[in-house]
């Protein structure tokens, strides 16, 4: 029967080919010598890896030596493990609190930006953070809030005799005000891009109408840069569940490990697969752990960013 | 389809395809640890600069001169181990020759089958010493702590060791007369405290292993080398209900309730507190004998680096840790035979003692004068017993020491809790660590 429908298929199909236009035919013989070369190179460098590291993740490995099957131990031992508990909190409250945080902020400098005189070298200054290496960044940070640092010495000067132990009480915190920092202007950066492209007669037509600067932003700004909100806030869900070199390098010290209480998901998976006898089957679970959590989170994303596109 | 080549686009393809094959066979011919090689690639952990690397690229060169094995040397870094392991499993290991840190030579070759047993390495003569092989000249101590099941997994040429370290030119009545006990320690620190008013100890608590140092060498002092080891990887958490343990972290307690330390200990940024100590901000630094190499620049003329081991316990001998940095060969090198060559030549007397005079470093060799940095902890390890650096468990059990100790530990220094919370603490963690990893 399959056989049969086959056979009706393919004239159908062919059919079909006789009638296109000899653009779409033309187009058709080129889909795949152009899709080819780029699927080649996803498949080699992207869904290869993935399944070796899925499989990995089934394993018992110190990265060289016999590999050992252990079903989903690895993935059990996830689950019960503590610090790994610790770690995924830690890479949620980045998620949505740094994220939060984040987006908050670069709407309102969008919000002031917008109206202000140089705001092209206020986007250049805010984006800095960005051309820096997470590195330099860290040791600047470590500079800025270690005790007799520049915040703590500011602080001791406006009168307030015992500062806070920022790195020693606060590390994470100290983490995530370094990461708002950091990322808000490149967000800022790119929504500024997508406000540019609104056109002025709708601001215009604000003023007369005596909208306020948060009215405009509400109804005007927000709904028109809403697909790049939506792109912003894949991006940031994707850096946020990797982010590793900024914590790595600030709460590290001396080419060690920072405190497990600062780890995320991606410390985690570096600690099981460089601190001492590798464990590459429990590093490349945690790995399709936060593969998972970035697939769920873009697929709700997109979800949530969807509607008709507005036309302007 | 070849048929369609012109003639001689067709000659070039199968030249080319034959001395393809002839490479190949002549590599192939080469796996394994061929005699005689006459290339060896040798990935270092040092980088470029570094007094060691000046030392080893001095021997590499000499070497070569004289054996005619030439040696393409990589300054990796630290990181050389991990950067080697993921290539462990191919046919075309890149290094035939590594050094590094013992710890991570044992974890990348030792738990993963991947290492040469070095103990041919040991019956070599070293050249240039009639009548000497290498097990002549390198201390049996060192031979043993590289030492597993029989198989020797690491080659040591340098040694280091964990000392308090002090100005010797400003504490002359130290140097005179270092403290010997717990409460000798107690004493000068109550008087140094005093004299400065503020804690006399830097500490940079932020790298854990910096605080690891004082609870462990608490513990070994009072309870002797292997106890630490041994609460580590006792699965009923029963090792750390000895009261002795309790004793024993208590004296750290102390310490921090005591105000001992230099303020911002517990919230600086690695290095400041050892630069702290380097300029006069502190007295005393535990730390290894790297301690006068990272601070020199911060220093004065004229600081004199002087140390006293931790002072003995209830153990009541003298123990002095120690950890290595050596040589190590990958199973799979294709030219294992000249690294052999190399590491034997290198630790010919007259070579190796630029470790001592060049980086300033101790040896592997008790033949070879020490710098006057690191007299103080020669003269210690002359007179005491020797214990692998945190009983080994950084090495052995890294997965208990980062995830269960050093966050207690770090707790327990900076004075978040008490020594009673931390062991406590420390045993619900170990009993639940090992229930999930024994």
């Amino acid at each position: 029967m399959a056989a049969t429908a086959v056979r009706k298929a393919r004239p159908a199909h062919a059919a079909a080919a006789a009638h296109a236009s000899p653009l779409e035919r033309r187009r058709r013989r080129l889909f795949w010598p152009f899709v080819a070369p780029a699927l080649l190179l996803y498949a080699v460098f992207y869904i290869v890896p993935t399944l070796v590291t899925a499989w990995i993740s089934l394993n018992d490995w110190a990265g060289a030596g016999p590999m050992r099957f252990a079903g989903l131990d690895n993935y059990r031992r996830l689950m019960l493990d503590p610090v790994f508990h610790d770690a995924f909190t830690n890479t949620l409250v980045i998620l949505f609190v740094v994220g939060g945080a984040t987006f908050a902020l670069s709407f309102v400098m969008t919000i002031i930006l917008r109206d202000m005189a140089g705001r092209k070298a206020v986007r250049s200054i805010i984006f800095f953070p960005n051309i820096v290496s997470g590195i330099v960044l860290s040791i600047l940070w470590g500079f800025l809030f270690q005790a007799d640092g520049v915040v703590n010495t500011a602080l001791r000067g406006a009168g307030l005799a015992h500062p806070p132990n920022w790195l020693g009480a606060h590390l994470f915190t100290v983490i995530m005000i370094g990461l708002v920092w950091a990322q808000t202007g490149f967000f800022t950066t790119i929504l500024m891009a997508a406000v540019d492209r609104i056109p002025r007669e709708l601001y215009e037509a604000c003023d007369l109408e005596g909208a306020s600067a948060l009215q405009r932003f509400r109804h005007v700004t927000l709904p028109l840069m809403w697909d790049v909100v939506g792109v912003c806030a894949v991006l940031w869900s994707i850096h946020a569940i990797k982010l590793f070199e900024f914590i790595y390098a600030f709460a590290g010290a001396a080419g060690q490990l920072p405190p497990t209480h600062v780890w995320n998901t991606a410390v985690y998976a570096y600690a099981e697969a460089f601190s001492g006898v590798p464990r590459y089957g429990s590093a490349a679970a945690t790995g399709m752990v936060m593969l998972a959590l970035v697939a769920v989170l873009v697929v709700l994303l997109r979800r949530l960013f969807r509607r008709d596109g507005v036309q302007y | 389809m070849y048929g369609s080549l012109p003639p001689r686009l067709r000659r070039r393809v199968i030249g080319g395809a034959l001395a393809a094959s002839v490479a190949v066979s002549a590599a192939a011919c080469s796996g394994g640890g061929e005699q005689n090689s006459k290339t060896l690639v040798y990935w270092s952990m040092w980088k470029a600069g570094e007094p060691q690397a000046q030392v080893l690229s001095a021997a590499i060169d000499s070497f070569t001169k004289e054996t005619g094995v030439k040696v393409k040397v990589e300054w990796k870094g630290r990181e050389v181990a991990k950067q080697l392991a993921p290539t462990l499993n191919t046919r075309n290991v890149p290094a035939d020759l590594i050094d590094s840190a013992d710890r991570f030579v044992k974890s990348t070759f030792e738990a993963t089958g991947q290492g040469l047993d070095l103990n041919p390495v040991y019956e070599r003569p070293v050249p240039g010493e009639e009548g000497k092989s290498v097990k002549d000249v390198v201390d049996p101590r060192y031979r043993r702590y590289a030492t597993e099941d029989g198989k020797a997994w690491l080659l040591p040429y340098e040694v280091l060791a964990t000392q308090i370290w002090y100005d010797g030119k400003s504490l002359k009545d130290v140097a005179d007369a270092p403290p010997r006990t717990w409460d000798e320690l107690v004493r000068l620190l109550d008087g140094r405290k005093a004299a400065r008013g503020g804690g006399p100890l830097a500490l940079d608590a932020d790298v854990a292993d910096y605080p690891a140092y004082w609870t462990y060498q608490a513990v070994l002092a009072d309870m002797g080398p292997g106890a630490f080891a041994a609460a580590a990887t006792d699965r009923t958490g029963a090792k750390m209900d000895d009261p002795a343990f309790l004793a024993a972290v208590q004296k750290i307690e102390k310490l921090v309730k005591g105000g001992y330390f230099a303020d911002g200990y517990n919230g600086s940024k690695f290095p400041a507190m050892q630069q702290k100590w380097a300029t006069g901000g502190a007295d005393f630094l535990l730390m290894g004998n790297w301690a006068p190499k990272e601070t020199l620049t911060s220093a004065p003329k004229g600081f004199e680096y002087r140390s006293f081991p931790f002072p003995a316990g209830a153990a009541g001998k003298p123990v002095q840790s120690v950890s290595l940095i050596g040589f190590g060969i990958p199973r799979n090198a294709r030219h294992s035979d000249a690294a052999q060559r190399f590491i034997a030549y290198f630790m010919n007397k007259e070579r190796l003692s630029k470790i001592s005079t060049v980086a300033s470093n101790l040896t592997t060799r008790a033949d070879i004068p020490v710098p006057a940095v690191q007299a103080d902890v020669k003269k210690t390890l002359d007179g005491a017993e020797t214990v692998p650096d945190l009983d080994g468990v950084k090495m052995n059990q890294s997965g208990w020491y980062t995830k269960v100790f050093q966050p207690a530990d770090t707790d327990l220094v900076t004075g978040k809790i008490s020594a009673a919370q931390f062991v406590a603490r420390l045993k619900k963690a170990t009993v639940d660590y090992w229930k999930l990893n024994g």
